[in-house]
């Protein structure tokens, strides 16, 4: 089945890649890291929390920032927004549960630390299926 | 009147025999997906099925007593307590209970990330309570007990099925693709199909503890619940096959 959100970036204030999950790793990186820059930029117009949205071939592109973190996601166009949305709030909240804004006080700049937030971040219903496909179907 | 009875208690046994061969249909399905997959879940799917298909053998063999009129009231005191027990399908009530308990495992390891832990020790603690009931608090021929424990087993199966239901549907309402959908309607059929069964029985038993001689409608509704709730869990567990 496919995935709801597909490739997540998460940036910090200054733009760095704090944590990223491609899934079609062919998409040339460079091509990517432009691309990211250009969302970053778009990112810094957003007010807090806000959210925005664009299409760029078959994908639908949905950028958040909250305490200076930008979130961007992707996901096919037909999938539903509001199932992005919900999904990127999850997203959003468990990053923040895992490292909250004041952690970044203290950070070291070592995004090492972020690499484990791709185990906190499988989606529920992608779980489920998992475990009916791998016991019963 | 006794011959009435003993007309009714027939169709019983045929109309359960039907459901048996249903159940049994399934169990041999699930044991050849447990085969194919060898997944902890599946072979957990199987213990379930395993008591629900117990309790109806169970709940078969108190008709085949009554058609066959048993007495064995003054002879051994361990066969008689069985032999009541049975009759007034207590026996199958402590499978059912079993496989609702099994199922509360199921649900958790499928739809949560871990026990609840409250949520746990009151199913534990219900589920166990429930089959001292089934099993010790008992007098023949008092209906309003049975009716009792009818109910403690609906409600026990609402405990664990409502929860189940709730995730299939927000599972259904939320996954694309129509097989997958497919898939959990079915299993959220089944969920609403096993809580009737119970809700069915024991409006039975209060039709019964009224005076009726049993085999109300509500009986009949009851197995047919069981049917649909097979199919469901048919259709939910073992029909789709994963595009993988």
């Amino acid at each position: 089945m496919e995935k709801v959100i597909q490739d997540i970036w998460i940036l910090s204030d200054a733009g760095a890649v704090l944590f990223n999950r491609v899934l079609d790793k062919k998409v040339d990186e460079q091509l990517i890291g432009a691309l990211i820059s250009a969302l970053n930029l778009l990112a810094e117009e957003l007010e807090k929390g806000g959210l925005s949205n664009f299409e760029l071939k078959d994908k639908k592109y949905i950028i958040t920032k909250q305490h200076g973190i930008s979130f961007i996601v992707n996901s096919p166009k037909k999938t539903k927004e509001k199932k992005v949305k919900e999904e990127i709030k999850n997203i959003v909240e468990k990053f923040f549960t895992l490292y909250p804004a004041e952690f970044f006080n203290q950070w070291d700049h070592d995004i090492s630390i972020f690499s484990d937030f791709e185990n906190h971040i499988k989606d529920s219903l992608q779980d489920t299926i998992d475990k009916f496909e791998k016991a019963f179907w | 009147m006794v011959d009435q009875e003993i007309f009714l208690n027939f169709i019983g046994i045929i109309f359960e025999l039907f459901i048996l061969i249903i159940a049994a249909i399934l169990l041999v399905l699930i044991l050849k997906k447990y085969f194919v997959k060898r997944h902890n879940l599946t072979r957990l799917l199987f213990f379930i099925f395993i008591c629900y298909f117990i309790a109806i053998v169970f709940s078969w063999l108190s008709k085949i007593f009554a058609v066959l009129e048993w007495d064995l009231v003054q002879d051994n005191a361990v066969v008689t307590w069985f032999y009541n027990r049975i009759s007034d399908f207590r026996i199958s009530e402590l499978f059912v209970t079993f496989a609702i308990f099994l199922s509360y495992i199921l649900k958790v390891n499928v739809f949560e990330k871990g026990y609840n832990t409250l949520q746990k020790y009151i199913t534990i603690i219900y589920g166990a309570l429930t089959c001292l009931y089934a099993l010790f608090i008992y007098k023949n021929e008092n209906d309003l007990l049975d009716v009792g424990a009818f109910l403690l087993v609906f409600v026990y199966m609402v405990m664990v099925y409502a929860p189940f239901l709730r995730r299939a549907i927000e599972s259904y309402r939320a996954v694309e693709g129509k097989s997958y959908k497919q898939a959990f309607l079915s299993l959220a059929i089944m969920s609403v199909s096993f809580m009737l069964i119970f809700l069915s029985f024991a409006i039975d038993r209060v039709f019964i503890f009224l005076g009726s001689s049993g085999f109300t409608v509500f009986y009949f509704l009851g197995w047919i619940f069981a049917v649909v709730g097979i199919f469901g869990a048919y259709y939910g567990y073992i029909r789709p096959k994963s595009t993988e």
